[in-house]
């Protein structure tokens, strides 16, 4: 029992830090969003919903909302596409290279964002390699950076590797038999897939997705070096109204906003997520 | 109706019961030969059970029947068409799989009907093939279930009506039965015995229980190390075992070591390593002084009778009463176990202890060279 307590007490250190360093400021810096700014860093003192009414009434911030969601949404659906395909090859070999593969992707996704996004930087420059032959062919040199198609692009890449793992472990529990399965009984390779594979990882395709959603709605850093300011998300916006305008308490709304949107989202699209197996069918009907 | 279920839309479907024809196939990983050189003519409607210990090789040619694995060399035939490389789908064939394979995300009626709908049968006829089905395997009250609702044995046979439903050319079952306790197990045998002849399909059944083998097959093809080592009717196999791995594998066999002491028109006299003499025949590749080891079925030693063709001398170990019967264990010079099956009726004249004679006729020993294989 005294190891055990002794066990405890180290819980309650980290417990305190955490408290210190990340629920206390955050507690604070969230209560400025219902005070109004009244300039250089200074807040009146009566609350109010004034801040939230302001930016959901204003075109322009739901317009930044709206571009964020939109875009986390297109890169989360084409990193999808992209890593199922790459998921399903890994998952059924039976090969030791391409196990070491996976060892790779996880290393992949270690790397720092910053060097990821500045390669994507020297590649779709204007004197980088696309831009060299897109010219050679078309003579026109339109640069691919600076707009959302970069900022896109970007978060495509930054959460391909974990969807690749996420969609790793949700292929790897059918069992290859279910597929033999459904080749004897005829079935073609696309009717396979949209019988028995693409049901069976449905809800894990909808946790991975939301997984890079959610990742997507918060990337800061691709949205500000591939957009080149021209792409405003709501991240971006946030780090401007601190930065730039000085105004803590609309940051502070929009983040509870972003927050709030970002988990509305999320319950909405779980409840897409449903028993394949019917289990729950019969929990209900045996009640 | 299988004519009719698969004529139409898929001119390259096999579309009626076929023979299927193993002709020198062979299966090759890297260096290693898992298949090497399999012979084998199954006939229509026949029920053929591969036979062996995992490793056998079995498992990679029913694969290859399936067309999951492409032989390496060699030809399959299904009927006349050379089957090598067409894919599953356009064999027409039905499978069972070890784990069941159940599609979870359909129900008992969805699994049944996949075969139908991939093969667009018009619905009516599908719901009625469907409902057959179901009365077939005796589930009509649980056709709305779905697979993780069923228990092990009502899984298995919602993969045969599965397997079955679209009237497929070859039915093949991989191990099926594996996954039941024995109980069980023995009640799916009989029911998929019963169902197997009212539909009268081409079976390849692969077990490595040699039970369940003698139990289903019409002929036992017993494979060994990639190798087809014996093929024939279960009373073949257990009666004229060809080699010593077949009579060690098909039932309990008691084996005596000795060497050829004479050897007479193919009546050997062969001098047991205990010092007992034994006649019996013997294959023609044994010579005198050769080393053979003689193989005798515990059913075929004879407590205490000493008047048959040959007799040994023994120590009882202990008995085990089985219901029907009763196994007696015996040592033969300090060196062999031997097992003696008795009948119930013999119960009283078997000693408790001590020792006895075993006598067995001639014509119940079965001798192979000594450095043969054992596998």
């Amino acid at each position: 029992m005294g190891n055990r307590r002794s066990y405890d007490l180290a819980l309650l250190a980290a417990l305190l830090v955490s408290l210190v360093l990340f629920v206390l400021p955050l507690f604070f810096f969230l209560r400025q969003s219902f005070y109004e700014n009244l300039g250089m860093g200074l807040v009146g003192d009566t609350p109010s919903l004034r801040n939230y009414a302001d930016i959901l009434t204003d075109p322009f911030y739901l317009g930044v909302f709206w571009r964020t969601t939109r875009l986390s949404a297109v890169a989360a659906l084409i990193g999808l596409c992209i890593a199922y395909p790459t998921a399903y090859v890994l998952a059924r070999s039976r090969s030791s290279f391409v196990r070491g593969l996976i060892v790779l992707l996880l290393i992949t996704a270690f790397v720092s964002i910053i060097v990821k996004v500045l390669g994507l930087t020297v590649l779709m420059g204007s004197q980088g390699p696309i831009a060299t032959l897109l010219r050679s062919l078309t003579g026109s040199s339109a640069s691919m950076l600076h707009n959302e198609f970069a900022v896109a692009v970007g978060l495509v890449q930054y959460s391909l590797p974990l969807l690749v793992m996420l969609l790793f472990g949700v292929i790897q529990t059918i069992p290859r038999s279910l597929e033999e399965a459904a080749a004897v009984g005829g079935a073609s390779d696309w009717r396979l897939m949209r019988r028995v594979l693409l049901p069976l990882s449905f809800n894990g395709m909808i946790t991975a997705g939301l997984i890079a959603f959610n990742m997507n709605m918060g990337a800061f850093t691709s949205a500000v070096l591939l957009g080149g300011g021209n792409v405003l998300t709501v991240p971006v916006l946030i780090q401007r109204k601190i930065v730039l305008d000085v105004d803590y308490p609309v940051a502070a709304a929009l983040a509870v906003l972003l927050s709030l949107g970002v988990f509305g989202i999320n319950v909405g699209v779980a409840t897409l997520r449903r028993s394949p197996t019917g289990a729950s069918r019969m929990r209900r009907a045996t009640a | 109706m299988a004519q009719r279920l698969g004529a139409g839309h898929r001119a390259r479907l096999i579309d009626k019961m076929t023979s299927v024809t193993l002709d020198k196939v062979v299966k090759r990983y890297g260096q290693v030969d898992v298949v090497r050189g399999v012979d084998l003519a199954i006939e229509e409607g026949e029920l053929v059970v591969l036979l062996g210990p995992s490793g056998c090789g079995k498992t990679t040619t029913l694969r290859m029947i399936a067309g999951f694995i492409e032989p390496s060399a060699g030809e399959i035939r299904m009927g006349a068409e050379v089957v090598n490389r067409k894919p599953p789908r356009l064999r027409n064939l039905g499978m069972v799989f070890q784990d069941y394979a159940l599609f979870p995300n359909m129900t008992v009626s969805g699994n049944i009907a996949f075969g139908l709908e991939e093969r667009r049968v018009p619905a009516a006829q599908r719901t009625a093939r469907v409902e057959a089905m179901l009365a077939m395997i005796h589930m009509e009250h649980l056709a709305g279930r779905y697979p993780s609702e069923l228990s092990g044995g009502q899984q298995q046979r919602v993969a045969l009506a599965r397997a079955l439903a679209y009237e497929p050319a070859v039915l093949l079952m991989d191990e099926p039965l594996g996954a039941l306790d024995q109980k069980l197990r023995e009640e799916m045998q009989r029911e998929f015995a019963r169902i197997q002849r009212s539909v009268g399909i081409t079976t390849i059944f692969v077990t490595h229980d040699q039970q369940e083998a003698m139990m289903l097959a019409d002929r036992i093809v017993v494979m060994n190390g990639g190798v087809i080592e014996q093929a024939g009717t279960a009373e073949a196999l257990y009666n004229r075992p060809a080699s010593l791995f077949i009579a060690d594998f098909i039932g309990r066999s008691n084996k005596f070591q000795g060497v050829v002491e004479r050897l007479e028109g193919g009546e050997a006299q062969i001098r047991l390593d205990g010092g007992a003499l034994i006649r019996t025949a013997v294959p023609a590749e044994v010579a005198a002084k050769d080393k053979v080891i003689c193989v005798v079925r515990p059913e075929n030693l004879r407590a205490g009778r000493a008047d048959l063709d040959n007799a040994v001398e023994a120590r009882v170990l202990r008995r085990s009463f089985l219901g029907d019967s009763v196994d007696v264990m015996l040592e033969l010079d300090g060196r062999d176990e031997i097992i003696l099956k008795a009948g119930r009726a013999d119960l009283a004249t078997l000693p408790e202890d001590g020792r006895l004679t075993l006598g067995f006729a001639q014509g119940d020993v079965t001798c192979f060279p000594a450095s043969a294989r054992t596998g």
